[in-house]
């Protein structure tokens, strides 16, 4: 039986978490290519914005994608691992309903202030502060009202999954927990973890400050407690395409997950390791000593383990499909593999872009050599990697095989969805390569004419071709993206306005039994109380007395000390 | 319910030669394109800057041609101090305008004159103008400051400075340099 059919509640709810995402991806999307053609001088004079306008696009290019489009379609794709895994329905819908208003109504409330960008004269100001959206860069209270609305309403929709969860274990006393309802629990263990900094640091300073409540925030203070969650906001992007690439893609291939133990152990690797990292971003702020910097920096490089663990295993069972398909010899397997099938070449497409950011992510990470690239065009050219494809493509390709489950429609334009994926990695080899040969030459990110006019490339330096050519890659890159990601949407579309019931759907959701299985592996993996309790502790050996330090030094006012506050000093 | 799915019906998804030229592309581009990224990397760090330039031509660019900054003499080559003070470009609605300031002081025990002459842009404008200390006595210091109008969007790329010694008899001994600058900051 068809998701719709056998859960037609919860198949709704996660067409509404897909619809939002989707019309997120579309706009955010568009502001990808515009900035990518007036970032690099192509019909900048043509574009219907200045220099000015410029952030306002990339503030919605970065909210849009990469915290809206990624948290509803999380969201919305747990709903259907949770349920269907469990194989029951939520436990209490009107929880989950609550958590998505929430986050739709957040979202609405950051969208409009951004976009008021174009339009200073309407009343909600304006939120040009970036997706990194740390002090001193101020914007409009309703920016940061809506940005705490999406990240509750997201605990408000995880909260569902833990309560659904509870009713299984009371009807199943003794049983392991289904390796996808344990995927989307430890995520959302993290997730919780790592997001309570950002929650603290827009409702305790961002919203006080931008309401003219207090007068100043710890610029240093702030940017530790975002990136306290932004680098650990990252797993929360590419756990639900682990959680694909684990349950889904060897079936896709025509096989099955090689190791359900090791599944579970590199999602607890996860939940140890995601958290305590977030300093490997502020390598270059002062105040926060090098010996913490060096824990991050040990952390990060330990969060390979478990992604090479990934790539081992996942790699297993695509070659186990392959040869269950009759493929022979040792690459042989490769060209069995149904690469015409758009929801597997996403997926695995996705997979082995991600490797590649993996490698860009390792130089980000190193104390030393991070120098060389920080704050360069580099880093876009890395996330892009990993959130623009690991994280995009995989729920693309997720799209293209559920989607059809959650409405009961065939997948239309299918030669379309066949080209989508391999359009996008692409465009996005052709803008990322020259991201990062431009960091290495010492290109700017975040910056709207890095070059006054095109001619200004002297003071850069390229090691491998010339900046001119650069930015015609990331223009042609960037170009080529939007066209694949019109055509997902196409697709998308088509199917969602299509007839239903037409014909037996060609997909199902059965998620054959893993080679090894979880009776393979010891119980203490399935106590996630346990892992939580020692990621606490991690995080407070790495970031306890750094932030005691901060707020020692001034809560609000560095150098002011303790209680300078509470004094009226 | 089946292990797999099966879209084979689908026949214009699996058109085995669209399939073929997408696998092709979807590859072959990326390692096209990252395989030269290597060789390149590689080139560099074996040969240097490549580009044709043999290294030592690169290197005797580099080392006649350091550039100048804030806090930077200008004229290394006399014994007097022409320290480079300021230097901005302001981005205005009425054009753009590249200020700077030198302080010199006459250290030497001869008379003694700074003059700015003509900036180059990177773009290679030329935009005259100048300046000058005026003939400072021994011991003496000034503070000299100039102004250029610039081409909108373009930045100053080298200046010709000249420092003037007066010499024994009446005579002027000249030092001349095309000073290069390093990145000028533009503020709007």
């Amino acid at each position: 039986m068809t998701f719709v059919d056998k859960f037609p509640e919860e198949a709704k709810l996660v067409r509404w978490h897909f619809g939002v995402g989707f019309v997120a991806l579309a706009l955010g999307g568009l502001f990808g290519l515009v900035q990518s053609l007036y970032r690099t001088g192509y019909f900048r004079d043509a574009l219907p914005i200045d220099a000015a306008q410029y952030y306002t696009v990339l503030t919605g290019h970065g909210v849009l994608l990469a915290l809206v489009f990624t948290t509803f379609l999380i969201c919305g794709f747990f709903v259907w691992a949770i349920t269907r895994s469990l194989d029951r329905p939520l436990a209490h819908q009107r929880v989950a309903w609550a958590g998505f208003f929430a986050m739709l109504v957040g979202t609405t409330l950051a969208a409009i202030t951004i976009l008021n960008g174009f339009a200073p004269e309407l009343p909600f100001g304006s939120a040009d502060v970036l997706y990194t959206f740390y002090a001193p860069l101020q914007a409009h209270p309703a920016f940061y009202v809506g940005a705490a609305l999406l990240v509750v309403g997201s605990w408000v929709v995880g909260a569902e999954y833990f309560l659904t969860y509870r009713e299984w274990r009371a009807d199943n006393p003794g049983e392991r927990i289904p390796l996808q309802t344990f995927m989307v629990l430890a995520t959302f263990v993290m997730w919780y973890l790592s997001s309570f900094g950002v929650a603290v640091e827009v409702v305790v300073f961002l919203i006080p400050w931008s309401l003219g409540w207090i007068s100043q925030v710890d610029p240093l203070l702030t940017r530790t407690l975002f990136w306290y969650f932004g680098h650990p906001v990252v797993y929360f992007w590419l756990l639900p395409a682990y959680l694909a690439w684990y349950t889904i893609l060897p079936k896709l291939a025509g096989g099955k997950l090689f190791s359900d133990p090791l599944a579970r152990v590199v999602f607890v690797l996860f939940v140890l390791l995601s958290t305590p990292v977030g300093f490997h971003h502020q390598y270059t702020d002062p105040g926060i000593a090098e010996g913490f910097k060096f824990i991050a920096m040990t952390n990060t490089f330990m969060l390979l383990l478990p992604s090479l663990l990934t790539a081992f295993t996942v790699v297993a069972s695509l070659e186990h499909g392959a040869r269950q398909r009759g493929a022979t010899g040792y690459f042989g397997w490769l060209r069995a593999l149904p690469w015409g099938k758009p929801s597997f070449s996403a997926m695995a497409l996705a997979g082995l872009v991600f490797a590649a950011g993996g490698f860009s992510g390792m130089i980000n990470a190193g104390m030393n050599i991070n120098y060389l690239i920080h704050n360069t065009i580099w880093v876009p050219g890395h996330f892009h990697l990993t959130v623009g494809t690991a994280f995009a493509l995989t729920m693309m390709g997720v799209s293209y095989w559920l989607v059809p489950q959650i409405t009961g429609k065939q997948l239309q334009h299918k030669t379309i969805a066949a080209a989508q994926p391999f359009v996008w990695v692409i465009g996005m080899t052709l803008m990322s390569n020259a991201m990062h040969r431009g960091g290495l030459a010492g290109l700017p990110r975040r910056t709207a004419k890095p070059l006054f006019r095109g001619e200004g490339a002297a003071p850069f330096d390229p090691v491998v071709g010339s900046i001119a050519e650069m930015q015609l890659q990331i223009a042609v890159g960037g170009t080529l993206l939007f066209v694949a990601l019109a055509m997902f949407l196409v697709v998308m579309t088509g199917t969602w306005l299509s007839r239903s019931g037409v014909g037996q759907l060609s997909v199902n959701g059965t998620i054959p039994a893993p080679l090894s299985g979880p009776a393979d592996s010891p119980r203490i993996l399935d106590n996630l109380k346990v892992w939580a309790g020692i990621a606490v502790v991690l995080v407070i050996i790495a970031y306890g007395l750094p932030l005691y330090s901060m707020v020692a030094d001034g809560i609000l006012s560095p150098g002011a000390g303790l209680l300078a506050p509470l004094l009226g000093l | 319910m089946t292990d797999t799915d099966h879209e084979a019906d689908g026949d214009d998804v699996t058109r085995r030669w669209l399939i073929r030229v997408l696998v092709g592309l979807g590859f072959g581009i990326p390692i096209a394109i990252e395989g030269a990224t290597l060789v390149g990397l590689v080139e560099s760090w074996l040969f240097g800057d490549g580009e044709g330039d043999d290294d030592a031509a690169s290197t005797a660019t580099t080392t006649s041609e350091p550039t100048t900054a804030v806090g930077d003499d200008l004229l290394p080559t006399t014994d007097r101090a022409e320290t480079l003070t300021e230097a901005t470009v302001y981005a205005r609605d009425d054009g753009w305008r590249f200020d700077l300031a030198v302080d010199v002081e006459n250290s030497g025990d001869r008379p003694y004159e700074l003059r700015l002459g003509t900036v180059t842009t990177q773009d290679g404008s030329r935009v005259e103008g100048g300046a000058s200390t005026g003939r400072l006595a021994a011991g003496e210091s000034a503070t000299l400051s100039a102004s250029y109008d610039l081409p909108d969007g373009e930045t100053p790329a080298t200046m010709a400075v000249v420092g003037v010694e007066s010499v024994e008899g009446g005579g002027e001994r000249l030092f001349r340099r095309d000073v290069r600058f390093g990145n000028i900051p533009v503020q709007g």
